[in-house]
């Protein structure tokens, strides 16, 4: 099945990017005209704020939730956000962070008072007023996030930070100490994730192929998905939250993406 | 036989239509810390404080995981503990700090969890912008900054009561709760049911606190303080002196009021049964001329509010008969106005109920005479035994005290109006020509008892089979009156009481479980029992008022006829 992902940040020709089944990283960077400026590659950010980030090291991965289920995968809003090497790792996770507070709906405790906190303590960790204890509890605020939050959006906020910290903690620990050199250097305008048009894309469910089994709804963590038992389920566009969960899991192939304009 | 088997925290428990794993766990007698989980109210899942572990190491809400055969769950993990404290210390710290302050003090759900898990400190500011209190009701006071958003007001308010009076509002980190227009709660549609406070596990919402008022006029020796005492509050107070719902502690409560400076105490049954022989009365009335049928009772404040708001065409259908504590403050004040004016004293009237909508009625324009209100103040139940506490009287300690005569003594009608089928029940009596034992047994077999929110019952009186509807909850009342202006059921005698279970669960009582408000329901069916007489038209001292002057009174003083605001 071909997916249609946003590819942005450090490439040539950011945009709209069809890919196909078994298509890589690397290949799907290609796509998008590779990367700009003769800059190396340093790190990818897929699926936005509940999304997860990967470096080198996976490149070659195709772009899947199979393969890519150990890093804590997620199709997200569909963005792919390429940094190249200039970039500060810990600038870029502190914009996603950010994210949450205006994209999350603030419904349960520990992701409304938990990326409330997160985004606190990057402030602090962004002007090097943070210690290794206030980043330990960071971590364990986003890490109990990641486990009690309601929905998969609130479950997602950890993996973006678990591997940014995991593939790159020189530079975490170059922010504890006050000084990082990459924020010095980059004078770039930053790699701003969102601003994609919004409800760019709906989710629905092809009725001809639909056989009323329930597994989506049941399935489904914003309780979008309606209907009787052995007659199509339909998904309401106002309650959905994009996460996908349904598309994965339907045994006939009957939940697609469809593009809408604006 | 059950559905399936499975085990919390190594306890072997059967489930069987227990929708959720938090309800197999109340049932194995584990209690799974919660804010947001109702067993009336539908699942909401956001304080996250109910998690829980499976066999398989997976961690999820039990308010939200269904359970299945064979299940192993863990309530009580280290994971778990720490997830918790910091949920807890999460919540906290978007919280204002000034317990001592609070009126919830000592009674809130978040307080208390913060010290079953040892919150001591708190590594956050509150950095969040403080919103503006909110008392421009009479019933109520809202301080959206101890708010935690679990959103029981907004489910309790839309799917108990019907009203949907409380949103919630923004997203993320501006989520907060407003009620419908952002406006002051005074100018919404709210009925003033304070539904939302009893089911707050915080001080958000709270009851109005008019204690001071009452200090000052127990104080002031210019003021005969009267005080009546609603049925519903003698088997619900002794909950907070640990004496088990139900049981009655009337005769402790006189004796406390006694303690604390008030005058004279009375009991608003005696107001019940003026209400039962009035309403009753009007009910054969209109029985026979068919006018304005069915009637319906007006004892309860936030149903005739509910009315007069969003259902005005049912305004000629209620009782203009009087609620029992406005009944006894009009005949009250009325007999001793007189005799304040010689003895150059005023009369202050006290009323002890378990709602807060009766603030609400007391200020009501209607309800005054030569510029006073009949009632003028009204405490609840909660109030009271913050007086009583403040008093440093040992509640349970306390010798007995009857209320006073005359008004202190009604009958086991009068008794039973605390809970919801009582006041239909009530009225039958009076108007059954059958006056035997086997009438009462017939009445009470009849199915106006019960638990279910709805309750249908034919009774023949005389040669006509009278049919009664009891229903609580306003959301269920609007259902039954849909039917009824549909034509789907014809009805002579509905009987609606906003609170589930009546007012034995008012919002002016402590806060309690289902089963204790069944239980306080079971203690005033007791009373009636052990009544020395259980019919209204037995009430010897009201047979002697009605004899002097109060039959060709009535009108004036124990009536009043609702009308449409004029403004709509």
């Amino acid at each position: 099945m071909v997916k249609e992902y946003l590819v942005k940040g450090d490439v040539c020709v950011p945009g709209k990017v069809m890919v196909a089944d078994g298509m890589t990283i690397r290949q799907v960077i290609e796509a998008a005209g590779g990367m700009a400026d003769g800059k190396n590659f340093k790190a990818v950010q897929i699926g936005g704020p509940s999304g997860t980030l990967l470096c080198a090291d996976q490149l070659d991965l195709s772009l899947d939730a199979k393969t890519l289920a150990p890093f804590g995968f997620r199709r997200g809003d569909s963005v792919i956000t390429v940094l190249d090497e200039g970039r500060c790792i810990v600038d870029a996770v502190d914009r996603f962070m950010k994210q949450t507070q205006t994209d999350f709906c603030g419904k349960c405790v520990s992701c409304r008072e938990g990326t409330r906190r997160i985004t606190e303590l990057f402030d602090a960790l962004m002007n090097g007023s943070l210690n290794e204890d206030g980043f330990q509890l960071l971590l364990d605020i986003a890490e109990m996030v990641s486990v009690t939050g309601f929905c998969a959006l609130g479950k997602g906020v950890y993996d973006t930070l678990k591997n940014a910290y995991q593939f790159f903690p020189e530079e975490f620990h170059a922010h504890m100490g006050g000084s990082c050199a990459l924020c010095a250097a980059d004078t770039r305008p930053p790699v701003e994730p969102g601003n994609i048009p919004y409800d760019r894309r709906r989710i629905v469910i092809d009725p001809s192929l639909c056989r009323g089994c329930s597994r989506c709804a049941r399935s489904c963590h914003a309780e979008a998905i309606f209907g009787v038992i052995k007659s199509p389920f339909t998904i309401d566009q106002k309650k959905c939250v994009k996460c996908f969960t349904c598309m994965d899991l339907c045994a006939f192939g009957a939940i697609r993406e469809e593009e809408i304009d604006g | 036989m059950a559905k399936g088997l499975m085990y919390i925290d190594n306890i072997r428990v059967e489930f069987d239509e227990e929708p959720t794993v938090m309800a197999v766990c109340r049932k194995a007698g584990v209690e799974v810390p919660n804010f947001c989980f109702h067993s009336d109210l539908s699942v909401y899942g956001a304080c996250r404080m109910c998690m829980v572990e499976d066999e398989n190491g997976k961690i999820d809400a039990a308010c939200t995981m269904v359970p299945k055969d064979g299940m192993h769950i863990r309530t009580n993990t280290a994971k778990l503990l720490h997830y918790r404290r910091m949920i807890l210390e999460l919540l906290l710290s978007a919280h204002c700090r000034d317990c001592t302050l609070c009126d919830k003090s000592g009674n809130c759900r978040l307080q208390d969890m913060a010290m079953r898990f040892g919150i001591h400190s708190m590594r956050f500011q509150d950095t969040r912008k403080p919103i503006e209190n909110d008392e421009s009701s009479p019933a109520i006071s809202i301080d959206y900054n101890k708010c935690i958003l679990c959103g029981d007001c907004v489910r309790v308010c839309q799917e108990i009561e019907g009203i949907g009076n409380l949103h919630f509002a923004g997203h993320g980190p501006d989520l907060r709760i407003i009620t419908t227009g952002d406006q002051p709660i005074s100018a919404t549609r709210c009925i003033s049911c304070g539904q939302c406070s009893a089911v707050c596990p915080t001080g958000a919402i709270v009851v109005k606190n008019e204690i001071g008022e009452a200090w000052k006029a127990i104080h002031d020796p210019k003021k005969r303080v009267v005080v009546q005492i609603a049925p519903a509050v003698r088997v619900a107070i002794g909950e907070a002196y640990e004496i088990p719902a139900g049981e009655n502690v009337l005769d402790k409560l006189v004796s406390a009021l006694k303690i604390m400076g008030v005058d004279e105490v009375y009991d608003t049954i005696f107001g019940a049964d003026l209400t039962v022989r009035e309403e009753g009365a009007e009910f054969m009335r209109r029985l026979e001329s068919g006018e304005n049928l069915p009637l319906m009772t007006s004892c309860c404040p936030a149903w005739v509010k509910h009315v007069e708001n969003d259902r005005p065409q049912f305004i000629k259908n209620l009782s203009s008969a009087l609620s029992p504590m406005q009944m006894f403050a009009t005949v009250l004040k009325d007999r001793y106005r007189e005799k304040d004016a010689e003895a150059g004293r005023e009369t202050y009237h006290i009323a002890i109920m378990p709602c807060t909508a009766k603030k609400m009625e007391a200020a009501r324009p209607e309800f005054r005479r030569f510029g006073v209100p009949n009632v003028d103040l009204v405490l609840t139940t909660q109030e009271v035994i913050k007086m009583i506490k403040e008093s440093g009287i040992r509640f349970t300690a306390l010798e007995k005290e009857s209320p006073d005569l005359p008004f202190g003594m009604g009958s086991g009608a009068g008794e039973i109006f605390g809970t919801a089928g009582g006041v239909a029940e009530a009225v039958i009596r009076h108007c059954l020509p059958d006056k035997s034992k086997n009438g009462l047994r017939m009445i009470s077999h009849s199915g106006l008892r019960g638990t279910e929110q709805l309750r249908f019952a034919t009774i023949p009186i005389g040669d006509r089979q009278v049919r009664v509807a009891v229903v609580h909850g306003l959301a269920e009342a609007d259902r039954l009156l849909d039917k009824i202006e549909s034509g789907e059921v014809q009805l002579d005698l509905v009987e609606v009481m906003t609170c589930r279970t009546g007012c034995v669960g008012g919002a002016g009582q402590p806060t309690a479980l289902m089963g204790s408000k069944r239980k306080r329901a079971e203690g005033l069916y007791e009373l009636d029992r052990s009544a020395l007489f259980k019919r209204a038209e037995r009430n010897p001292v009201l047979n002697m008022m009605y004899a002097q002057d109060l039959a060709e009174r009535s009108h004036e003083l124990l009536h009043h006829q609702y009308k449409a605001p004029e403004n709509e």
